[in-house]
């Protein structure tokens, strides 16, 4: 992780701002200086000892300079949140900008390392970090010209000041240096313990339906208290640690000026040395110290850093694609004053219109298991309806996921009209194909706004596509129709609706083929077979792929594939499979079947 | 807007009475530190008047002289100033333990207090009803369970602590001042005076500022939480430049509460500074006159420079305080919202039910989510004990309504009409009787990040592993369990290894085994899973509902099979409900036009 290399592609992102907040940032540290330098001169002049040559008189000194000297630090600071806080709010923008596009550029299906809730402690606590040491990277060159001028007026009174204050700061870069992996340690165990905090909370909170039914507050709370206190150990042990340093660091500075004061009382005694220039003394070394420490802290913001570096970075590695760590600190357009450029309609290249699609040897394996699918050869024809079926586990959604580049295949190939698919992510998305996955999730928006997402209204038919999706007459009956905010996930929804309201946002991406997982599992028998009969209805045009069991789809299938322990175990009509192959016999509901006369066809609904 | 100080009493009342023995503790070492902290400068005094004892010598030549005399020569004087350095020293590291041991003890305070906070909010929010769930995303909980109450970490830990030394400190500066001399006592008391008093005026100027930036963050986190747990739905329908501008839309918002609110806070800090350049002039301004007369000495004008120093201490510390205080009300002021919404599943009841099977009636049942927007009408029926009921319907018919308000996840309105079990009013028993004694299941599904076990048991610690693997096998994981790396604690994650849709389905079912209720209410509780697990699953069901009342919601006739009783609804009507013999022998009823052709389509339009 180069976090310094990071760091100057933070500060090249606006460096305007930046430079108006080094130089408030310098106004800022001269301040002191130029007070005590001030203060000097007023003992001094109490004193009747020479200081400038110059004849100021002392009220002046005391009523304006003085005052003046302050107004600095009060125009250094003001200017510090017009142009380093305004930097770094942008610059956060930016890091979670490219975190979660990073991420949307990994295979969807695991793209994050650990859940949601806990990503976005990543979002949240990691980013500040970043900024953080990023600023302080600019002050340690403020801090420099402040330490710089501090040590040529004192070495100018004093040389040996100068060696005094150099030897706490050396004693503390060794003491840092020698407890890096300490540091390290720490703070990766309390962005760890802090994580598992909010992942904690937000799991809760999806499940509390679940967790209310099964009166298992008390057990979840008090496993939400374990895990609180975990987080508090470990932010503890991180906090005393970086405490202890500065303690010992602080010691190392009293020893200093304890000697200083020696050296010097011994010099006043013979009045080579003024109570003004001790005032000089004590006031800056009090400041240096703290100034020092600063600098010295760098060190342990370093750590801090690149931990949390590290951290945002895990989350937009990908095991297939090849991305640098400086993708997070890439420079783009945040939009903070102009607004998102509206999203153009979906447009299809008559070369790209289906006229045929296959998959050859397609295989994927989980990491660390062994489950996954194995050598996947099937083809699809324009205005097909294929059936992928077989039974859980068997792999149904792995092979969805793996041939939408969702899940990166191991091996295999994706020809669509006789060209191989490279990026099958960036190719297998609306209006190539349309996906809805077995557990759809909405947005907390409204009906329309979930059905759109983002497109422009007037280039969508949201009727048609309510209706293939026969959800219409509910949405008409919705208190506010199409501008229903469905709640978060689409709580507001029954779970039957919430699949037909993502089926309905697949059909409003009219997309050369259709991809459904499982959608009619929270269906009933009539709803379902209504909307395969809408769909059915389209056929020539659209063209399908499915994961069923249903008899309806089976029947109506060009083409079913059985999947067995993630490999294909037959392929064919239904009526052939049912002869030849045990798995599909197994599966075929007979029970209803028996029951049930041959009168679902493709018909118009 | 005004905040009253009450409410902070009251947060700091109860989040910091366990820890009382901490609190005094902190006091305590606080309290000495304040001590050492206006002893020290008395020793530096004393230094510079035994320094400056001697003859001025004006002639800086002798400089190097009387360095190597003093060096050769140690006097009496020389034995004071070391004592006196070494004291001084000395002091200092005493400091810094205080320091070191305080950190310590407020970081600890700061987490156990906050940690305590999080848990009664998250238990509050828990408890809330679902009305309250189905507004709020899990990434907007988060940030308000742990965002919020992070920025309350300095109020709850050392705030009054600080507040208290710091005033001490404040009022010991200005006694040992007033015993100099009277002028510069009370000029630099009004002046105290005047400083706290500003601070008080100012101390909600941006309390509103930072409410509103809380909320824009929890937004914006809120939406990508949203989008990262929906990740697979956005990238195969091409949502994500959709999801981008709702990400810069809602960082535009906080960036821009976020600078208000930082602009705001600044006058605050610019108040701060002009208190500094008056407390500046103050040292030297009545000085002046005072050390020209001979009324006092040099050494107490720097004692009293060093004074003004330590006094600006306890100033910043009490407006850092201020500025976190005005953070903290604002935080506060969300967290007191949170607590002050009610449930409105009131547990009033007292009563108990009586062990094994139960009776479940619904009378005239009707029940609107919205005002008089029924979904439910006129529903009646009753389920004797050891009976089993089966619902059907379509989706968005009211089934899942149905078991939603058996649970009390939601209340229907008294006039319209009462569930009863074993003859008694739902809302008469008590909550905890009547979940404990009921198990549901739905057909959505969410994990935790947890072992097996935990998702099983849901963190119940008291079930022996040997139960729950032989509930899995019961229910047909039995060969999942196997395959699992570390058994029963491997852990649930998103991404390591892929657990489908229907194996989490069985998981959520395991959960009901483990209660062994007396009523369990399936709603489509197999619905993705594959006919031959189905099959399999029947039998587990058959197994669990002996000798237990059932209501069955199902899309499948065969579930349907055994079931005692059926209720057909419609549009949140009852279409029809009879005994299922009964039912299948006449050929007028719908059921038996249902078994005929599979379809429900046909009577129901």
């Amino acid at each position: 992780m180069k976090v310094l290399r990071m760091s100057w592609e933070m500060l090249k992102f606006k460096p305007g701002l930046v430079l108006g907040g080094f130089l408030s940032d310098i106004l800022f540290f001269l301040q002191p200086l130029a007070a005590s330098v001030v203060v000097m001169e007023i003992f001094n002049k109490l004193q009747q000892f020479p200081g400038w040559q110059l004849d100021v008189n002392i009220w002046i000194l005391v009523l304006l300079v003085l005052p003046l000297t302050l107004s600095m630090r009060l125009i250094g600071d003001f200017v510090f949140v017009f142009t380093m806080w305004v930097f770094i709010l942008m610059s956060r923008v930016l890091l979670r900008k490219n975190m979660l596009a990073g991420i949307f550029r990994k295979p969807g299906a695991v793209a994050l390392p650990d859940s949601a809730g806990e990503a976005v402690s990543r979002f949240r606590g990691d980013t500040e970090e970043v900024m953080w040491f990023t600023y302080h990277l600019t002050s340690f060159f403020s801090l420099g010209i402040f330490t710089g001028v501090s040590f040529y007026l004192m070495s100018d009174i004093n040389w040996k000041i100068t060696v005094f204050v150099s030897i706490p700061f050396l004693v503390m870069m060794i003491m840092v240096f020698f407890t890096r992996p300490i540091f390290t340690r720490l703070r990766k165990a309390r962005r760890h313990a802090a994580g598992a905090v909010t992942r904690t909370i937000g799991e809760i909170f999806r499940s509390v339906q679940a967790i209310k039914v099964a009166v298992a507050e008390k057990n979840v709370l008090t496993y939400f208290g374990e895990i609180n206190d975990k987080r508090r150990i470990a932010e503890v042990k991180d906090e005393l640690f970086h405490q202890l340093l500065h303690s010992i660091y602080r010691v190392t500075i009293y020893l200093g000026i304890g000697t200083i004061l020696l050296l010097v009382g011994n010099n006043m005694q013979g009045n080579l040395f003024s109570i003004g220039e001790l005032a000089f003394f004590i006031s800056l070394l009090g400041e240096l110290g703290e100034f020092v420490w600063d600098m010295g802290d760098l060190v342990p913001r370093y750590i801090r850093t690149k931990v949390s570096l590290e951290r945002m970075f895990r989350l937009i590695k990908g095991e297939t694609v090849e991305v640098t760590e400086f993708e997070l600190v890439r420079h783009g357009p945040i939009y903070i004053k102009e607004t998102y450029p509206s999203i153009p309609a979906l447009t299809i290249e008559k070369s790209n219109r289906l006229v045929n699609f296959s998959i050859n040897n397609l295989s994927y394996t989980y990491p660390g298991s062994d489950k996954g699918i194995k050598n996947i050869s099937f083809a699809v024809a324009k205005g097909s309806f294929t059936v992928i079926t077989g039974r859980i586990g068997s792999g149904k959604t792995t092979l969805l996921r793996a041939l939408l580049g969702l899940l990166p295949k191991d091996e295999g190939q994706l020809v669509w009209n006789g060209e191989i698919i490279e990026e099958p992510s960036e190719f297998f998305v609306p209006p190539i194909t349309s996906y809805t996955s077995q557990v759809p999730r909405l947005f907390s928006e409204t009906v329309k706004e979930n059905i759109l997402m983002g497109l422009p209204e007037e280039a969508v038919d949201i009727d048609a596509a309510l209706k293939l999706a026969v959800i219409e007459k509910e949405v008409q009956n919705f208190e506010d129709g199409l501008n229903t905010i469905v709640g978060p996930k689409g709580v507001k929804l029954s779970g039957g609706q919430r699949q037909r309201l993502a089926a309905a946002r697949m059909f409003a991406h009219e997309s050369e083929i259709f991809i459904f997982d499982d959608l009619s599992s929270a269906l009933d028998i009539e709803t379902e077979q209504r909307l395969w009969k809408r769909v059915f209805a389209r056929s020539g045009t659209s063209t399908c792929l499915a994961v069923s069991h249903r008899p309806i789809a089976l029947r109506r299938a060009d083409n079913i594939i059985v999947l067995k322990d993630g490999r294909i175990e037959a392929q064919g009509k239904l009526d052939d499979l049912l002869e030849t192959s045990s798995e599909m016999r197994r599966l075929w509901e007979e029970k209803i079947v028996k029951s049930k006369p041959e009168k679902v066809s493709a018909q118009t609904d | 807007m005004k905040v009253p100080l009450q409410k902070y009493w009251d947060v700091q009342k109860k989040y910091l009475a366990p820890f009382k023995f901490r609190v005094l503790l902190l006091g305590l070492l606080l309290g000495s530190g304040t001590v050492l902290l206006i002893v020290s400068p008395l020793v530096v005094e004393r230094f510079i008047f035994l320094a400056t004892n001697g003859n001025p010598l004006q002639d800086p030549s002798i400089y190097w002289q009387s360095q190597q005399f003093s060096f050769v020569n140690i006097g009496n004087i020389f034995r004071a100033l070391l004592i006196l350095a070494v004291v001084y020293i000395i002091l200092m590291v005493i400091q810094q333990v205080i320091t070191l041991i305080s950190v310590y003890l407020s970081q600890n305070l700061s987490w156990s207090s906050t940690n305590m906070l999080r848990f009664d909010l998250t238990q509050h929010c828990v408890d809330l009803d679902m009305t309250f769930h189905n507004e709020h995303k899990p990434g907007e909980m988060i940030e308000r369970i742990d965002g919020d109450v992070n920025t309350l970490a300095t109020f709850l830990s050392d705030f009054s602590v600080q507040l208290v030394t710091s005033l001490l400190v404040i009022i010991g500066s200005l006694v040992l001042l007033f015993t100099k001399h009277w002028i510069i006592g009370l000029s630099f008391t009004v002046f105290t005076a005047l400083a706290i008093i500003l601070m008080y005026i100012l101390r909600n100027f941006s309390v509103k500022a930072w409410e509103e930036q809380r909320q824009t963050s929890a937004d914006m986190y809120g939406v990508i939480e949203e989008s990262l747990s929906a990740i697979e739905d956005i990238r195969a329908n091409g949502g994500v430049r959709n999801t981008m501008r709702k990400f810069y839309e809602t960082s535009r918002r906080d960036f821009k509460a976020f600078k208000k609110a930082l602009v705001r806070g600044q006058v605050f800090v610019m108040a701060i500074w002009s208190v500094i350049a008056i407390i500046n002039t103050l040292i030297f301004a009545p000085s002046i006159p005072l050390v020209q007369r001979g009324i006092i000495d040099l050494p107490t004008v720097f004692l009293i420079q060093m004074f003004a120093g330590i006094l600006l201490r306890p100033i910043f510390v009490i407006t850092r305080q201020m500025h976190e205080f005005q953070r903290a009300g604002a935080s506060i002021d969300r967290i007191n919202k949170l607590f002050a919404t009610k449930t409105k599943i009131l547990d009033s009841g007292k009563e108990k039910l009586s062990s094994g099977p139960l009776t479940i009636e619904f009378d005239k049942l009707s029940f609107a989510y919205n005002e008089n927007n029924y979904v439910l009408k006129d529903i009646s029926f009753k389920v004797e004990a050891g009976q089993t009921l089966g619902i059907v319907g379509h989706t968005g018919s009211g089934k899942t309504t149905i078991s939603r308000l058996i649970f009390r996840l939601y209340d229907s309105k008294l006039e319209d009409g009462i569930i009863n079990l074993n003859d008694t009013n739902i809302t008469n028993l008590s909550l905890q009787d009547l979940r404990d004694k009921i198990s549901y299941v739905t057909q959505n599904v969410e994990l935790f990040q947890a072992s097996v076990r935990d998702n099983i048991t849901l963190f119940d610690k008291r079930i022996p592993d040997i139960r729950i693997e032989s509930i899995l096998l019961d229910i047909g994981l039995g060969e999942w369990l196997e395959k699992l790396p570390e058994g029963l604690d491997t852990i649930i994650s998103s991404s390591e290894h892929g657990i489908s849709a229907g194996e989490a389905q069985l998981l959520a079912l395991a959960r009901v085994f483990i209660k062994s209720p007396n009523l369990v209410v399936l709603d489509e509780a197999s619905s993705r899973l594959d006919p031959a697990t189905e099959n399999l699953l029947d039998l587990a069901i058959e197994k669990l509902l002996i000798n237990r009342t059932g209501i069955i919601i199902a899309h499948r006739l065969a579930t349907l099979e055994k079931v005692n009783s059926i209720l057909i609804i419609d549009k949140g009507k009852m279409i029809e409900y009879g005994k299922r013999e009964d039912l299948a022998r006449n050929p007028q009823s719908k059921y038996y036009q249902l078994l005929q052709t599979g379809e429900i389509e046909e009577f129901l339009k």
